[in-house]
């Protein structure tokens, strides 16, 4: 702008002429800078997600109150929102959400809603876009994205796949009874078959062909957790005796020969950076609030041993009677989340989900979430 | 069994339980309509005591035993929505299954769930429905009855009406017909219901409203009953009585379950069978001892199928089958000290269950439960006092043991002589012990529960005076119930959970009003119930009100017999309350107000009396839970004639 001033003309000519050389030299060095930018994004903004992480809340049984938090970036000191969902959408998510994943390509959450029967696709900000009412075909449980495809394990003893854009069904496979969750490597979807306790197997299905090429059989009964990890498969088996005593423990599976070898006794795992990390779990229910005991460690997938290298001493110390009911990895961040449900009385309340740096073992932040948090997942 | 019990004649009818004195503080059991003697009775006693007559049952429309008692002050029903639904009865918030239930003197007992679900008792086979809050007054009331914070006594007719025949039939098909039959000795009674129960109901999921309509809710009933009963006398000074009754019932219910959101699927179904055998003999020997025995044997036997898993057709594992016999006995012998004219009287009463469960669940296996209950009684009466000290002892022989003491006292004054004002007083330890369900019930019962505790007290002040138009009678009590090792349950339709947890500390006030006049009753209750969580451990949710108990409540009905028309209106309502020790809004249930009319035509048919009645139910159509996701019908009507 050429500010003409009659006491200063001179003056105000200078600098104005310098600016608008300035002005000038940048109007022609930007759009160069912005256009190697313009890189493989069809827009020019980056995206900015609303929230870093994601918890689902499973919720309990008959109650409804399933929920989704969401934790803003930089925000993990305490409140969060803790029912993203119901914000979004003016009604409840439903009864028992059994999991969600994120998909980084079109920053769309998908979740599960077991008891009130239906997969939905919502976006980062839980608005719901689509839903797929499950009926007669059974409860959906858990759920792995690949390759633009939701795959759903569902209590009509099946895995089916859906399209992710339009959430339509378009295939579906027959695999052992009450299904549980799945993990993928290589190619090769493998599913829990809990058979509600008395099942023992894993089925492999090649997503290629989307059919069931392998039934692994495992030592004990009841899976229901599973990770893919370094090319292997680790899933979490559940046995009880005649007292209603649970043992549970943790069964590898090798992807290349097929080969199946316990572990150690542990019921959650999680897995990253070629460790897998196991909570042990042993519950008191004769007590209100039942009362818990936790062992931590970890596996080397690489030389095959069990160390304690997951948290400090002291941290598992102050965790050793909390009610974990999830951990997750995050291998991006290197950090630990631990969701601890809460117990008033016999009602489970609203949770506490914590982050540790894996390294420093530093606690980096916690939120109250919904009732019985039981996964965190990251958006990028 | 039918003719051990049919003695040999003998002559008088025994007013054991009918002497004036008694009168004052106990009902009698038989169904003498005194309207005054019951009003004495309520206002007179050391401890609350509510009552329904069969006529107001009838003029109010009420249908089963759980109706009334929604308009019974200090008492709550839950009630799971529906007309086949579950409904149980706690007393002042304590638990259903804190009330114990007395079916013509005899208790009804459920081991196997620990708790009563009323919805079984319809009111065509009820003269009188009495609930008393606190230890039972009577003297020779079996002891098991004793450890129960209130006791609900259903009394059955026991007159010579030939017989009786009755048809109604309402929305969604519900359809109910009973008939009675009695000659001399024996009167016998059957009943049949069926419901489709597909009630519509308004769904509001946050800003959604839907329309929806019950699924999954026939029920099928029948039940009967054959009642014996007669008089002996001996020498001058000794009567006695035989009753004695057979009783079966059979249900066959769907269950709707609980509202999931966005999903309609319900395939749980019930199927109860219950048959008891009871006999009462009751022996007065002159006028200083009384002596009682009782004995039942009791079989029931109950299937659950849950059908909402889908697996291939293998169902069987979730088919849960329960098998329950029980075998009871009492003796019971009351003195009355003839040096103290009367005034003071002692009792001894013991009374032994023998419990057997057997189920399909391998891991659980058989069981097997003695329980031996004593009671010792000691009552003073006098016209313008009244006291009643009790202490009891339960011992359980199980595969644990356990026993207890529970004490109890209660007093009533009458400060004046010439108006009928009472001030009365009463404390007592009451415990229940864990069932069967709570001990052993498939993966998720708890075999290390201890018996829950409860420390009641309650003050209270009653009145009953002549006014210009009618008969006013008013009672206020104020009660302080601290519970210890709560046994706290998730409701779902059928299994339950439950835990020892903590405290609660529960402060409250009853107050009704009843006025009658020639052809008007009205009676107005209000209740303020303060129950709080003060469990230690309890963090950010300590001294919260506890889940399901709303702060004020309150009921009403009117009763207006004329000529043309006998009308009866009655009123519950309930003021917010939550679903859970989470004070959020998810779980917060809106207050609600729920009215009802019966119009009654009474009318000679050839020399019968017989009665139309047309009922409508929540004439204002409200959309409300009294258990969360259990949505309660809304507008109904229902046609009934009785001949």
């Amino acid at each position: 702008m050429m500010l003409v001033h009659y006491n200063y003309k001179h003056i105000y000519f200078t600098i104005m002429n310098k600016k608008l050389l300035f002005s000038a030299l940048l109007a022609i060095i930007l759009p160069v800078l912005v256009s190697c930018d313009d890189s493989d994004d069809a827009d020019d903004k980056k995206y900015e997600a609303p929230y870093a992480l994601y918890v689902l809340n499973e919720g309990s049984w008959g109650k409804n109150n399933a929920s989704i938090s969401g934790i803003a970036p930089g925000n993990f000191e305490g409140q969060c929102d803790r029912d993203i969902y119901s914000d979004a959408n003016g009604k409840a998510l439903g009864d028992v959400a059994q999991d969600l994943v994120y998909d980084d390509d079109t920053h769309c959450l998908f979740v599960s809603v077991s008891e009130s029967r239906y997969i939905a696709k919502l976006d980062d900000r839980g608005r719901e876009l689509v839903r797929y009412a499950t009926g007669d075909k059974g409860q959906p449980r858990s759920l792995e994205l690949e390759n633009g495809y939701l795959y759903v394990s569902m209590y009509g003893d099946a895995v089916a796949k859906f399209d992710t854009a339009s959430l339509s069904l378009v295939a579906s496979v027959k695999v052992g009874t009450y299904p549980e969750q799945m993990a993928i490597e290589d190619d090769m979807l493998a599913v829990c078959n809990s058979g509600w306790g008395n099942e023992n197997t894993l089925s492999i299905i090649d997503l290629r062909t989307f059919s069931v090429v392998k039934t692994i059989t495992l030592p004990h009964a009841n899976p229901q957790h599973i990770i893919a990890c370094n090319d292997r498969f680790y899933c979490n088996t559940t046995e009880y005796d005649k007292n209603w005593n649970s043992v549970s423990n943790i069964v590898e599976v090798n992807t290349k020969d097929w080969s199946v070898k316990d572990i150690a006794e542990g019921f959650y795992l999680t897995g990253g950076d070629d460790i897998v990390y196991i909570v042990k779990q042993e519950v008191d229910y004769s007590t209100i609030p039942y009362s818990y005991k936790n062992t931590f460690m970890t596996y080397n997938t690489n030389t095959g041993t069990l160390g304690n290298e997951f948290l400090s001493s002291s941290n598992r110390e102050t965790l050793v009677d909390e009610g974990i009911y999830g951990i997750t990895y995050d291998d991006d961040t290197k950090t630990m989340y631990i969701c601890v449900s809460e117990q008033e009385g016999a009602e489970y309340v609203n949770s506490t989900v914590m982050s540790f740096d894996a390294r420093s073992n530093v606690n980096t932040g916690y939120a109250y979430t919904g009732v019985l948090a039981k996964k965190v997942v990251m958006a990028r | 069994m039918c003719k051990h019990l049919v003695g040999s004649l003998f002559g008088l009818y025994s007013i054991l339980l009918c002497s004036n004195s008694y009168a004052q503080s106990v009902l009698p059991e038989v169904a003498v309509e005194d309207s005054a003697a019951f009003r004495r009775a309520i206002i007179s006693s050391a401890s609350p005591l509510l009552h329904f007559s069969s006529a107001n049952i009838q003029a109010l429309g009420l249908k089963s035993v759980a109706e009334a008692l929604r308009l019974a002050n200090g008492v709550t029903v839950k009630d799971y929505g529906g007309l086949g639904g579950m409904k149980t009865v706690s007393v002042r918030n304590l638990g259903a299954e804190h009330t114990g239930v007395l079916y013509d003197g005899v208790p009804v007992s459920n081991c196997q769930a620990g708790q009563i679900d009323i919805s079984r008792f319809s009111t065509d086979n009820i003269n009188a429905i009495r609930m008393g809050i606190g230890a039972p007054t009577e003297m020779l009331t079996p002891a098991s009855a004793e450890p129960f914070s209130g006791n609900l006594y259903l009394t059955t007719p026991n007159d010579d009406k030939a017989s009786e025949l009755k048809l109604s039939y309402g929305n969604w098909n519900t359809i109910n017909t009973s008939a009675r039959f009695s000659k001399r000795i024996i009167n016998s009674f059957v009943n049949y219901s069926h419901t489709d129960g597909d009630y519509p109901f308004t769904l509001t999921n946050g800003t959604l409203k839907t329309h929806e309509r019950r699924n999954n809710g026939r029920t099928d009933a029948v039940n009967g009953e054959i009642n014996a009963s007669r008089d002996f006398a001996t020498e001058s000074n000794h009567r006695s009585h035989l009753s004695a009754k057979l009783y079966y019932y059979y249900s066959d219910r769907q269950l709707p379950g609980g509202v999931i959101y966005y999903n309609n699927e319900a395939h749980e179904r019930l199927w109860d069978e219950n048959c008891f055998v009871q006999a009462k003999y009751e022996l007065q020997l002159g006028r200083q001892w009384e002596m009682q025995f009782i004995g039942k044997y009791n079989h029931s036997w109950n299937k659950y199928f849950d059908g909402n898993q889908i697996d291939d057709g293998e169902i069987t594992m979730h088919t849960y089958r329960y098998r329950q016999d029980e075998t009871f006995l009492s003796v019971g012998v009351n003195y009355r000290a003839a040096r103290t004219n009367d005034r003071l009287q002692m009792a001894v009463v013991v009374d032994e269950t023998w419990n057997t469960l057997r189920n399909n669940i391998p891991e659980v296996g058989r069981k097997y439960r003695t329980t031996t209950y004593s009671t010792l009684r000691i009552r003073y009466h006098e016209h313008w006092f009244t006291a009643n000290a009790s202490l009891s002892y339960t011992f359980l022989n199980e595969t644990r043991n356990q026993k207890r003491f529970t004490p109890s006292v209660s007093m009533s004054v009458k400060p004046w002589n010439e108006r009928q004002i009472f001030v009365r007083a009463s404390w007592r330890q009451a415990f229940r012990l864990p069932s069967f369900n709570d001990l052993y019930y498939y993966r998720l019962g708890n075999r290390d529960l201890r018996p829950e505790r409860t420390n009641e007290t309650n003050i209270g002040l009653t009145y009953s005076g002549h006014l210009p138009a009618g008969q006013l009678s008013v009672t206020a009590d104020a009660y302080l119930n601290r519970v210890h090792d709560l046994i706290v349950a998730f409701p779902t339709t059928f299994a339950w959970k439950m835990y020892n947890y903590g405290k609660v500390d529960i402060k409250g006030l009853n107050v009704m009003a009843e006025y009658r006049q020639k052809s008007v009753m009205v009676n107005v209750g209000y209740n303020l119930n303060d129950a709080r969580n003060i469990t230690a451990s309890s963090t950010s949710r300590y001294s919260r009100q506890v889940p399901y108990t709303a702060r004020h409540s309150g009921n009403a009905s009117v009763i207006w017999q004329n000529r043309l028309v006998n009308v009866g209106y009655a009123l519950q309502w309930m003021g917010k309350r939550y679903s859970s020790l989470m004070h959020e809004r998810q779980y917060r249930l809106p207050s609600f107000d729920d009215h009802s009319l019966t119009l009654t035509k009474i009318f000679m048919v050839s020399k019968r009396h017989c009665e139309v009645s047309l009922m409508c139910k929540n004439i204002l159509d409200r959309q409300y839970e009294i258990i969360q996701f259990y949505p309660m019908p809304g507008r109904s009507f229902f046609l009934s004639v009785k001949m």
